[in-house]
């Protein structure tokens, strides 16, 4: 039993910083393979790391995290001079160009390697963007260690942590308004149009009426009849005309009984609807009616609406980390105030695990933020939405309250729509903040139970089908490992493969759910889950730094 | 024994994504007698009309042709999108998976090659296949999808945009008087949704791309251990700490590990690099 559930077990720290290998125990093919993987990142390394003559060099340049960083700030810089052209970094540039001669010939021409060197950073960059803004105590350490060129740019740095993702949002505003100019440019003056016409055909219905009507007079007419039909033609007509005219033109009954049409489409208007196509939530009202205006409209939202996304999802990260370190620093607070008076929660611990020096006593800062806060959080701000608009429209707060849930959730059914006037600035901010937090909680919450569904139901056999975290992305082993292998044999240079993967090998993380102790395994044969059913819960308890199970009984003898 | 096995293995495939359907197809189905017999309004409409509303409100499309409009079934309907919405996203998004898959599959099989990307988890398709997919959806769309726009213009293509990238605005809505134009509109806006995630995907990643491209340090990767999401400059320090050493201590140490492994690696080297080749082939 206990050897069934040993394939992914340890997790030992055994290499620099990031490099954590993992140890496969049974005998199993594919093991071997994963070994011989690992030890092949490892040293390829040092192969890099040769160059340097001595390890203080080494250190103070930190190659490990460097190398990663020089192709991509070598590539971010061009590309930030092809869209910017700004002139913000120029000694940047010269750093990065002295790194290069540092690094020799092998960096650069694995920079070079341009769609490969994507390819790779697609997958290991996919998911942590932001997450660099909490630099921890360690890199402070670093920081002071460095000489004095890098304590100069202390500003720089946090300028170039910040500036990409202001960049985005900035250019997601940009691209809203541009696209909302484009609609008012070509709306509007069709609108003004199509309503005076209308409103001139409907003003022309009133006059045949009134000219029938003295028509009739004038011949003395007194049958009820005749009165009757004309009237009922009349509004008939009239009751089309009006159809029409709400229905297709979007006139309302004031600019009838007005005769003056005022503007749907007002810059402030466009600016509305251009945030309610790129966020998806689309309304209804206003909607282009140009065919101009609805070809921009799916050209708009091609780029658009991705755009959004990933700048508010961008902010939700942002959010979600601020939340991460708050609440991390209430633990602290709790437990600071309840250290104390509480007795020690104990987690089991085994023999093996025990005797390699991890104790109780081992405090590892738990992160992980609890469902229900993520939740409340939620819930809260869309009753804060609800006392909002329930103040600034006449609604009432459940009204309002299932307004901003529908249109949070950007379903956006349009049967209740805020007034766009001098609220409608506040209202959006309400709405693209709304749409930031619920990211938020998606990625706070969601991803947890993503990663769980990936991992259910699959016994790890083998390192192969083991699953691996890379940069926040869950994947196979196998077909990582498959798919280094395969670009391994396509580049002919060797070296421009190693700096390429060195970064892959120290992230490769076999992944282990936080409560796998209480996953059954779907594909366990029916022996071993009888026996795991038949032992009692009480009997049975996994240690807490290697997961395996053992019996309470056995091992506390 | 083996065809067993296989078929055990695709049954194991297959089997979460048909109980993720079976469990979205009763959610609906529920859902639907619920709203017909909360809402006066909905109550009136056919069943089909009310599990089309359903659909609309869940995949966000939201036309607003049809909306709850008592407070008990504005309150149902909160909720039945908080368990709807993440239902049919995780199934669609799953469906493009599969489909991506596929493609690649046959695309290797077409050039009998085995591509890289037949190997890749999550690769997304090429931009001209999509965009060849979904000039393919819109033809069908402009000869087959009733809606309440003019026929056989320019509003096909709007229509048929704002519905899969779930806009809705609901100026143009799809007709579905009938059963068979139901099934018709449905099918056309689950595909049409798939190809947009597929689209979605592949534009977001190009954007992240080209913005969101921060340098990778070593230090800030999360590690899984123990149960608990920590990362690897916190395992440091506190290996650090129960050692009573510094953090620059332990990562000196860390370095000559390194070393020694490079030492021991370069002796089998060319042995090693041989087996891999033969492995891979």
């Amino acid at each position: 039993m206990t050897s069934s559930s040993r394939g992914y077990q340890r997790v030992d720290s055994s290499g620099d910083g990031g490099s954590l290998l993992m140890e496969e125990e049974g005998d199993n093919p594919h093991e071997a393979l994963l070994h011989r993987n690992n030890d092949d990142y490892a040293s390829t390394y040092h192969h890099v790391g040769v160059e340097y003559d001595s390890y203080e060099e080494l250190e103070r340049h930190e190659m490990d995290d460097r190398v990663t960083e020089i192709p991509e700030g070598f590539h971010r810089r061009q590309r930030r001079n092809l869209i910017y052209g700004d002139d913000v970094a120029t000694d940047e540039e010269l750093r990065v160009l002295r790194r290069e001669a540092l690094f020799g010939e092998e960096v650069t021409r694995a920079g070079l390697g341009r769609a490969e060197y994507y390819e790779d950073s697609h997958l290991i960059h996919s998911c942590d963007k932001s997450g660099h803004e909490d630099i921890d105590d360690e890199s402070d350490d670093e920081s002071k260690d460095e000489d004095e060129e890098e304590e100069e740019t202390g500003i720089r740095k946090f300028a170039k942590l910040v500036l990409p993702h202001v960049a985005l949002v900035l250019l997601t505003c940009t691209y809203t308004v541009i696209g909302a100019l484009i609609f008012y440019s070509v709306e509007q003056p069709h609108e003004q149009m199509m309503k005076e016409q209308q409103l001139k055909l409907i003003y022309t219905r009133q006059n045949e009426f009134v000219d029938d009507l003295i028509r009739l007079a004038a011949g003395n007419e007194t049958k009820r009849y005749e009165w009757e039909s004309l009237a009922e033609r009349h509004m008939h007509n009239m009751s089309d005309q009006l159809f029409v005219a709400f229905e297709k033109y979007f006139l309302t009954s004031n600019e009838v009984k007005k005769n003056a049409a005022t503007e749907t489409w007002t810059f402030s208007s466009s600016i509305f609807f251009a945030v309610t196509v790129v966020t998806t939530i689309g309304y209804g009202n206003p909607v282009p009616v140009t065919n101009i205006g609805r070809i921009w409209c799916i050209l708009f939202s091609l780029l658009g609406i991705p755009l959004t996304l990933v700048t508010i999802a961008d902010l939700g990260k942002f959010l979600s980390e601020h939340l991460v370190w708050l609440y991390g620093n209430y633990l602290k607070l709790k437990y600071l105030i309840l250290s104390r008076h509480r007795k020690e929660r104990r987690e089991h611990v085994c023999e093996h695990c025990h005797s390699h020096g991890m104790g109780h006593d081992m405090n590892i800062e738990e992160k992980r933020i609890p469902a229900f806060l993520v939740l409340a959080i939620l819930i809260v701000y869309t009753a804060f939405g609800g006392v909002l608009m329930s103040k600034l429209e006449p609604w009432s707060f459940f009204t309002s309250f299932y307004w901003s849930f529908i249109t949070m959730t950007t379903v956006g059914f349009g049967d209740l729509m805020p007034r766009r006037d001098g609220y409608m600035y506040i209202i959006l901010l309400y709405i693209i903040l709304g749409l930031a937090i619920t990211t938020m909680c998606i990625d706070l919450v969601g991803v947890q139970y993503i990663r769980k569904i990936h991992y259910f139901g699959r016994k790890i056999q083998d390192a192969r089908s083991a699953l691996a975290v890379v940069g926040g992305k869950v994947v196979l082993v196998s077909e990582l490992y498959a798919n280094l292998m395969q670009k391994r044999a396509r580049n002919m240079s060797r070296e421009a493969f190693i700096v390429e993967n060195l970064y892959v090998s120290k992230h490769i993380i076999p992944f282990i759910p936080t409560d796998i102790r209480c996953i059954r395994y779907i594909d366990q044969t029916a022996d071993a889950a009888t026996i795991s059913t038949s032992s009692s819960a009480i009997d049975m308890q996994s240690c807490r730094f290697c997961h395996s199970r053992y019996s309470l009984n056995r091992a506390f003898k | 024994m083996k065809q067993k096995s296989s078929l055990e293995k695709l049954l194991r495939r297959i089997a979460p994504q048909a109980i993720i359907v079976l469990i979205l197809t009763t959610l609906m189905l529920v859902g639907a007698a619920i709203f017909q017999s909360i809402d006066p309004v909905l109550g009136e409409q056919s069943f089909y009309e009310v599990v089309f509303f359903e659909f609309i409100t869940i995949s966000t499309i939201g036309y607003g042709n049809q909306y709850p409009q008592t407070h008990a079934s504005r309150v149902f309907s909160i909720f039945f999108s908080i368990l709807g919405i993440p239902l049919l996203v995780v199934t669609l998004g799953n469906f493009g998976k599969y489909l991506t898959k596929f493609y690649w599959k046959t695309h290797g099989w077409i050039f009998s090659e085995r591509t890289e990307s037949e190997l890749v988890n999550d690769k997304d398709m090429p931009g001209i296949v999509i965009a060849c997919l979904y000039l393919l959806t819109f033809a069908i769309g402009f000869f087959f999808i009733p809606h309440s726009g003019a026929a056989y213009s320019i509003d096909d293509c709007y229509f048929s945009f704002i519905s899969f990238a779930t806009v809705g605005f609901g100026d143009k809505v799809p007709q579905i008087d009938t059963f068979e134009k139901f099934c018709k509109v449905i099918t056309y806006l689950v595909w049409g949704t798939i190809l947009n995630i597929m689209l979605i995907s592949y534009v977001t990643n190009w954007f992240t791309q080209l913005f969101a491209r921060q340098p990778f340090r070593g230090t800030d990767v999360e590690v899984m251990i123990g149960g608990q999401c920590i990362t690897v400059s916190e395992i440091t320090s506190l290996v650090a700490k129960e050692f009573h050493a510094s953090p620059h201590q332990v990562r000196s140490i860390l370095h000559d590990i390194n070393g020694i492994m490079e030492d021991m690696k370069t002796e089998e080297d060319s042995e090693k690099s041989d087996i891999l080749v033969a492995q891979d082939l």
